[in-house]
Formats: structure tokens, C-alpha cells, sequence
């Protein structure tokens, strides 16, 4: 029954490459093409990459390098599903639509909880598949290993996989057993993100840490390249993680360690197995035997009434008027639906928690030695004017991108409404320029700390951010508008085509260049002509308002005529 | 009660996907004060002809006029007098009903008094009551139905599209609909209905469409369908059968069982 459940969802997806519309087909297809070209492409260069480490480099050193690579790429691997994982395995084992169709079929219970737990697991993690099999694959083929090593590598690449998958379940699970699962799928969303972001931090930190507290460590590096990675790398947490067992598996069979692989193997494929069998009558019990305390959701239902009762009295405050209340109903409305949303809001946010700490894991010890670099402007400052750009523009694609497509199927009351496709265009500027500027500022805020620029440069750059913010809505906004992708959830999806996505991306970096090349172009007359730089500022923001206006104003006029001719066949 | 202005007005209406003519040359003339039940098979059109009277498609050819305002020309006039209920009430899960209606009241630019004088009648008409601050997520599928429902009256429209009016509604909502519906047509306003209920569509249409592939094939009271079918005394479904050729797969029902 298993098998043909499976066959049936192998089917489904068949379909959509030969039966669907010829559009979607095409994207389809494509899409594929592009994920074929991306392995082999991943594949090709990690093969000649190892090869040359192994080649170039001494062997103990090599080994120790790939050593730490497949740590770090396992853990890397186990901390994202786990913090994607916990939402996506609750709402696949216990939310789906399908799960009731599939639970009154003549299927037992456990084939159909198996079924789910399976997609839940590809769900989670077909990503790695394509990014990270070809490195393992290319491993192989560097070293010249036995045949063996291949489906060996694949069957524990699945169990390191099934590892974070399965803890995503079984915390979710748990969850769902105190919480009203509706909401549970929020609230562990957060607590998976938090999850995530602690041990990112501890990888963040930590080394860091162990730098300050030894500066003999680093002197013993420089002699010795060897002792050094391991000192920086070779965490002892690391090895606690059941990522680890799995890349140490694949690390001892490749350099003929059997013991150190069989109890590596014998660890991962054990916990492995336990975990999922946990899970899958966990979720059962959880499910089917109605294990979820169904006298929460009462009683949050009694504390509502309540609340609503207690309101009645209270006159004009009856229905609680917010703090947005009169400044736009659209961006109120969007402001609620992505704060009730944890998936969206990490979905949008943590890519910028990770691009800090990337940044200040490059870059922070670093910045003394910068002191004399002077790009008209001194570097630090051009850096601290940049990096908040880039960052909340980063933001700013998946916010504004998804604008219009994010309406989901409730599009439609939009598309009713006796409102002005430019007024609609316009509170969706607004919505995603207010949400970068926010999150600009926080960064601006902190790179403010580590670079003290002065306070001007602050008020300059905050300045800029608004300016930024701004334009880059409106490109986000517009290819959002021409290429949306309208589906059942908002949440977790790309709303805008994948043509529409690249286009937004290339846009947005034209889009920076532009603005920083206005910037770095006004310093260098200011330079040349000698100006205080102070004065140059007023003029940069004139310019870079009068191009923001012609943007807007070319751009929603296009988008609003787009808008207006998006048809409903939903 | 019918007064003799034209609520909606459609003009040779047509609309393909591709090779595929979802609606052909729909001519239809319908009053205020009118309830117009539109009926035909499943894919016959029913719900593209909607979405072209609401302006949610764009006709491949041919004109809607809504209180005398054309949809193409002049959406926002023709919008502000039309209230939708979709068969499947895709509405924002992650507001509450209160927090819906409001938006939808202020998108409709109604006074905030007002809204909230309409919400309150609204969830007590519904029996939402005591859930109006819950989110719309943790609703049955009835109650997100009746929650759409309250969005679409909420701006008191003059012409009102409902398709498939009573799914999943308990019979005691299915019942309240069909006092609004007869109540808004005594007040003046015009029901468009699409609907697979033919006792609903007898009981309460003034008038039937009846559509199939695309086509208008017959439209009139029941006296007038009765004519066109030549069933002298039966009833809407007889007649819908007839006219729709519903009766020739009796052969393959007997067959089956």
C-alpha cells in the first residue's frame, strides 16, 4: 500500500510535466533543467576542487580539511532542517487536507503515517540533494573508492537527514499534544528559528571566543596550518551532533577506517531508525487516536468568549481598535497577516540574522587593520552606508517580490474591490518600504556601533535606507505584479514566478549599483573639486529622490495597468 | 419586486481560454428587485459568467454593464455596487471575523460607525457572536462561508452575485440566506445566483438562466421554461433535465445498478 501511494504521488508529479498547462509545464521543465544544470555543475567543480586539495596539499592536511567540510556541512544541514523542519513536518503529518481522504481509505494507519513521514522528509530536505550529493558523489570519484561507497552514501545521507527531520516532528508533535495545532505551527516556528539561531550563534561565537581567550592558539597557527584549522574548526559540541556521525561515516569509509565507520554507522542508523518509528506512532497516536488535548482548544475557546463578553461593555472600544486603525486598511491588514504568520516573518528575517553574522564573521576583526583605506570616504564608512543596503535589500526582494502573488487565492477581494489598482500598489510600497526600513535600521544601528561613523553619517545613512527602501520596492513590487504566482498559502512559498524571482534579483543589484554608483560618483566630484564631503550629502538624497520618482512614477503606471489586467481564473 | 431599471446588462458576452469558449454571446438583461437563478451542468460556465459580470475576468468580447456602469470602462463605479460570494470562501484566515469585515467595509469606504454597526448585526444574523474575535482559521468550513457572506453585505450592494449560495451552510444559515435573499430583492437590490439546487432556484428566482457550454439556452420564468421544454406541468428540474439532455444518461444509471 505504501508503494502505491508512493506511485501515486510519483504520478501526480508526472503529470504536471505532461498534462498541465503549457506554461506551467514549461516553467516545469525548465526548472528542472536548471536544477540538473546546478548539480552537474556543483559536481563538476567540487570534483575539481578536491582534487586539487588533494593533489596540491599535504595529505594529512587535506584530510583534515575534509574532515571538518563534511562536519560543517552536515551540521549546516541538520541546524537548517531542524529549524524549518518543525513546521513543515506539523503541517504535512498533522494539518494536511489529504491526511482525512487518506486515514478513511482501507490503508492501515502506520502505511499512511509512513507515507507522510516520508514527505515530510523530502519536503525538508530535497534541497540537499541537490546541493550537497554532488560534493559526496564528486568524493568519491577524487579518491577512486569501491562502488559500495555510492548507495552506502546515499542511504546515510538520507539517515542524517531523516535525523533533523524526525526531531522536527517529534517536538512538533509534542506541541501539538498542549497547543492548538493551528497555532502550534506558529509558535514552533519561532521556537525552531530560536533553536537554529542559538546554535548559529554558538558556531558564531564560540570560535571567536577560543581566539580571544588563547592568542598563543593563533600564533601556533601561523607555524602550523594543521593545528591551526583544527583549533579554529574542530569544535568538541561538533561531535555530539548526530550530523557529525553521519559525515564521520563517510569520512572513515573513505579513508579505510572500518571500526571507526561501523560504530559511526551502527550510531546514526540506529538513532535514525528509532526516531522515525517514534514518529510515526507518535504522530498516529497524536492524529488518529486523538491524543491532542482537545480541552486546550476548549478552553482557549472559553477565554475568547470571554474576552468577547468582557468587551461588550466597554462602548466604542468594542471591537478593540488597533494602533494602525485609520492609516491604511490594506497595510494594516498585511502588517497582522505576516506578524500572525512565524513562518513568513522567518521566512523574510533570518536570512538578514545570518547575513550579519556572516558579515561579522568575515569581516569584524578585521576592521582595525582597514583604518588607512580611504575610497573618498573612509572605507569603514562607505561599508557601514553599503552593507545595511544590501542587506535589507536582500529583505527588501523577498518582502516586495511577493506583494502582490502574497494575496494568495484571497486576491480576488482585492481584484473586487471598488479601489485604484494604484492605490493597492501604493500601500504595498509602503507596506514592504516600511518593513525594510525597519530592519535596515536595526542593522544600520549596530554596524553604527562597530564603525562610529558620527552621528551625521548616521542621519545620512538612515537617509539613503529610506531612499533605498523605497525604489527597491517599487521594482520588487512591479515584477511581483508581472510575473505573481497566486497560491493556497502564503506563507511558506515563492509568490512570483521564477522568472519573475531572477528578474528581481538582477534588477535589484542594477538597482544598487545605480544607487551606491550615485553616492561613490558624488564623492569623487566632491573629491576632485575639493567640497567638505558634508556638503555633497543633500545633493546625493536630491538625486537619488528625483530617480526614485521617476522609478515610481513609471513603474506603478505600468504595474497598475498590469494590475488591472491580471485575470481571476482561480 | 422588480422595478424597471436594468441592474446588469451583458452584450454579446463571450469568453475563451485557448480554443475552449467558456461563455458564447451571452445576451442577459436583468432587473433591480430581480433574483436570477443561473443553472446549467458542471462546466457549463456558470461561474466564468460570474467572474465576467464582477469583473474578476476580462471578456474576450462583448460589454457588462452594471447599474448602467461598464466593468471595462469604469471598474471602480461598477465595483462599489457589486457584492461577491464565491462557492469556496477563500477569505483571510489570519484576521478574525471582526478584523475581516472591517477591512472589507473600509475597502468599500464605508464610515466606520457604520462598519461597526454592521458588523454587529452581521455576527448576530450569522450566530458568530461570541467568535467575531477569533481567528477566521480555527472556523468551520460553514462558518468561514457565513463570515464571506457577511464581507459581501456588509457594503449593502445592488447587485449581488452569489455562486452556489447554501454549500456547507447548516440548514438554519441555508434558511437565512434565502431571507436575505428574497428580503434584498423586495428592497430593490438584484441576486444573480448560480446554483445546483433547482428547489432553491424555484422556489426563490423570479427568473432562470439556464447555460450550457458557454451557452444561453433558454431563459425566462417558469411558465416561459415550461413552454421552451414543453413539459406542460413539471417542475424546474424536469425541465432542466430536458432542456439540458440530463435524461439520456438514465440508460447507463440503469446499467450501473
Amino acid at each position: 500500500m505504501l508503494n502505491l501511494l508512493i506511485r501515486n504521488r510519483l504520478n501526480i508529479i508526472l503529470l504536471g510535466y505532461t498534462r498541465d498547462e503549457p506554461k506551467k509545464k514549461a516553467g516545469r521543465i525548465i526548472g528542472t533543467l536548471i536544477v540538473i544544470i546546478i548539480f552537474s555543475l556543483i559536481l563538476f567543480y567540487s570534483t575539481k576542487l578536491i582534487s586539487l586539495i588533494s593533489n596540491k596539499l599535504d595529505m594529512e592536511l587535506a584530510n583534515i580539511i575534509f574532515d571538518i567540510a563534511l562536519d560543517y556541512a552536515f551540521a549546516i544541514i541538520f541546524i537548517f532542517i531542524i529549524f524549518t523542519g518543525i513546521a513543515t513536518s506539523l503541517y504535512i503529518l498533522y494539518l494536511s487536507k489529504d491526511l482525512e481522504l487518506l486515514l478513511s481509505l482501507p490503508i492501515s494507519y502506520r502505511t499512511v503515517f509512513t507515507y507522510k513521514y516520508i514527505e515530510a522528509l523530502i519536503s525538508n530536505s530535497h534541497l540537499f540533494f541537490i546541493v550537497i550529493l554532488p560534493f559526496l558523489i564528486s568524493y568519491g570519484i577524487t579518491s577512486k573508492i569501491p562502488l559500495a561507497y555510492y548507495p552506502l552514501m546515499i542511504i546515510i545521507f538520507i539517515f542524517t537527514l531523516s535525523i533533523p527531520t524526525s526531531l522536527g516532528v517529534l517536538i512538533g508533535m509534542i506541541a501539538a499534544r498542549y497547543v492548538n495545532p493551528g497555532r502550534a505551527r506558529e509558535m514552533l516556528a519561532v521556537v525552531g528559528g530560536l533553536f537554529g539561531m542559538l546554535i548559529w550563534l554558538s558556531f558564531q561565537i564560540i570560535p571567536r571566543y577560543v581566539e580571544n581567550i588563547t592568542p598563543e592558539l593563533k600564533l601556533m597557527g601561523i607555524e602550523n596550518i594543521k593545528q591551526y584549522i583544527i583549533a579554529i574548526f574542530d569544535k568538541p559540541f561538533l561531535r555530539f551532533l548526530p550530523s557529525t556521525w553521519g559525515s564521520n561515516t563517510l569520512f572513515y569509509i573513505h579513508n579505510g577506517d572500518y571500526k571507526e565507520f561501523i560504530f559511526n554507522f551502527i550510531l546514526i542508523t540506529v538513532t535514525s531508525i528509532l526516531l522515525i518509528f517514534l514518529c510515526i506512532v507518535l504522530s498516529q497516536r497524536i492524529y488518529y487516536s486523538g491524543w491532542s488535548s482537545t480541552s486546550q482548544a476548549i478552553a482557549r475557546k472559553v477565554l475568547k468568549k470571554g474576552k468577547a463578553e468582557e468587551l461588550k461593555g466597554t462602548g466604542e472600544k468594542k471591537y478593540g481598535f488597533s494602533f494602525f486603525s485609520g492609516v491604511n486598511y490594506i497595510i494594516v491588514k498585511d502588517f497582522k497577516l505576516l506578524f500572525r504568520d512565524a513562518r513568513r516573518l522567518f521566512r523574510i528575517f533570518m536570512p538578514v540574522a545570518m547575513l550579519i553574522f556572516l558579515f561579522f564573521w568575515s569581516f569584524s576583526s578585521e576592521i582595525n587593520k582597514r583604518g588607512n583605506i580611504n575610497f573618498f570616504i573612509p572605507l569603514e564608512i562607505l561599508l557601514f552606508l553599503f552593507f545595511p543596503l544590501l542587506i535589507s535589500g536582500m529583505v527588501n526582494v523577498n518582502i516586495s517580490g511577493n506583494n502582490i502573488g502574497g494575496e494568495g487565492l484571497k486576491f480576488w477581494i482585492l481584484k473586487l474591490s471598488p479601489v485604484h489598482a494604484k492605490k493597492i500598489l501604493r500601500t504595498k510600497i509602503i507596506f514592504s518600504s516600511v518593513l525594510t526600513v525597519i530592519c535596515g535600521s536595526i542593522i544600520m544601528i549596530i554596524f553604527y556601533f562597530v564603525y562610529k561613523p558620527g552621528l551625521s553619517y548616521l542621519i545620512f545613512g538612515l537617509l539613503l535606507l529610506i531612499l533605498f527602501s523605497w525604489g527597491d520596492s517599487v521594482i520588487g513590487t512591479s515584477v511581483g505584479t508581472f510575473f505573481p504566482v497566486f497560491k493556497p498559502s502564503q506563507s511558506n512559498k515563492d509568490n512570483v514566478s521564477f522568472i519573475g524571482g531572477i528578474l528581481n534579483l538582477v534588477l535589484f543589484f542594477l538597482y544598487l549599483l545605480f544607487f551606491v554608483g550615485i553616492i561613490v560618483g558624488m564623492l569623487f566630484l566632491a573629491n576632485y573639486f575639493s567640497y567638505p564631503t558634508l556638503v555633497v550629502f543633500p545633493v546625493i538624497l536630491v538625486l537619488e529622490l528625483i530617480v526614485n520618482l521617476i522609478l515610481h512614477n513609471v513603474l506603478i503606471n505600468l504595474s497598475a495597468y498590469r494590475l488591472n489586467g491580471i485575470e481571476w481564473k482561480y | 419586486m422588480t422595478n424597471n431599471s436594468i441592474a446588469i446588462e451583458t452584450f454579446n458576452l463571450t469568453k475563451n481560454f485557448g480554443n475552449l469558449v467558456a461563455v458564447n454571446k451571452l445576451n442577459l438583461k436583468i432587473k433591480s428587485g430581480e433574483i436570477f437563478g443561473f443553472l446549467g451542468p458542471n462546466g457549463a460556465g456558470k461561474t466564468t459568467t460570474i467572474k465576467l459580470m464582477t469583473g474578476l475576468l476580462k471578456p474576450t468580447s462583448g460589454t457588462v454593464k452594471i447599474m448602467g456602469k461598464n466593468i471595462q470602462d469604469n471598474p471602480i463605479g461598477a465595483k462599489k455596487d457589486i457584492g461577491l460570494i464565491p462557492d469556496e470562501p477563500q477569505i483571510y484566515e489570519k484576521l478574525t471575523a471582526i478584523e475581516f469585515l472591517r477591512f472589507i467595509g473600509n475597502l468599500f469606504g464605508i464610515d466606520k460607525k457604520e462598519i461597526e454597526k454592521k458588523i454587529k448585526e452581521l455576527l448576530k444574523l450569522f450566530d458568530l457572536t461570541g467568535r467575531g474575535e477569533e481567528l477566521i482559521q480555527s472556523y468551520s468550513h460553514g462558518m468561514k462561508q457565513k463570515i464571506a457572506i457577511a464581507g459581501a453585505l456588509i457594503h449593502s450592494p445592488k447587485v449581488l452575485f452569489f455562486d452556489e449560495p447554501t454549500v456547507g451552510l447548516d440548514p438554519k444559515s441555508a434558511r437565512i440566506i434565502k431571507d436575505i435573499l428574497k428580503y434584498r430583492a423586495e428592497s430593490g437590490d438584484c441576486i444573480f445566483m448560480s446554483t445546483h439546487i433547482l428547489e432553491i432556484a424555484e422556489r426563490i428566482c423570479d427568473r432562470v438562466g439556464i447555460i450550457q457550454n458557454g451557452e444561453l439556452i433558454a431563459a425566462g420564468n417558469m411558465e416561459e421554461l415550461r413552454k421552451l421544454s414543453m413539459e406542460d406541468k413539471g417542475n424546474l428540474e424536469e425541465i432542466f433535465l430536458q432542456l439540458t439532455g440530463g435524461d439520456e444518461d438514465m440508460d447507463i444509471i440503469k446499467s450501473l445498478s
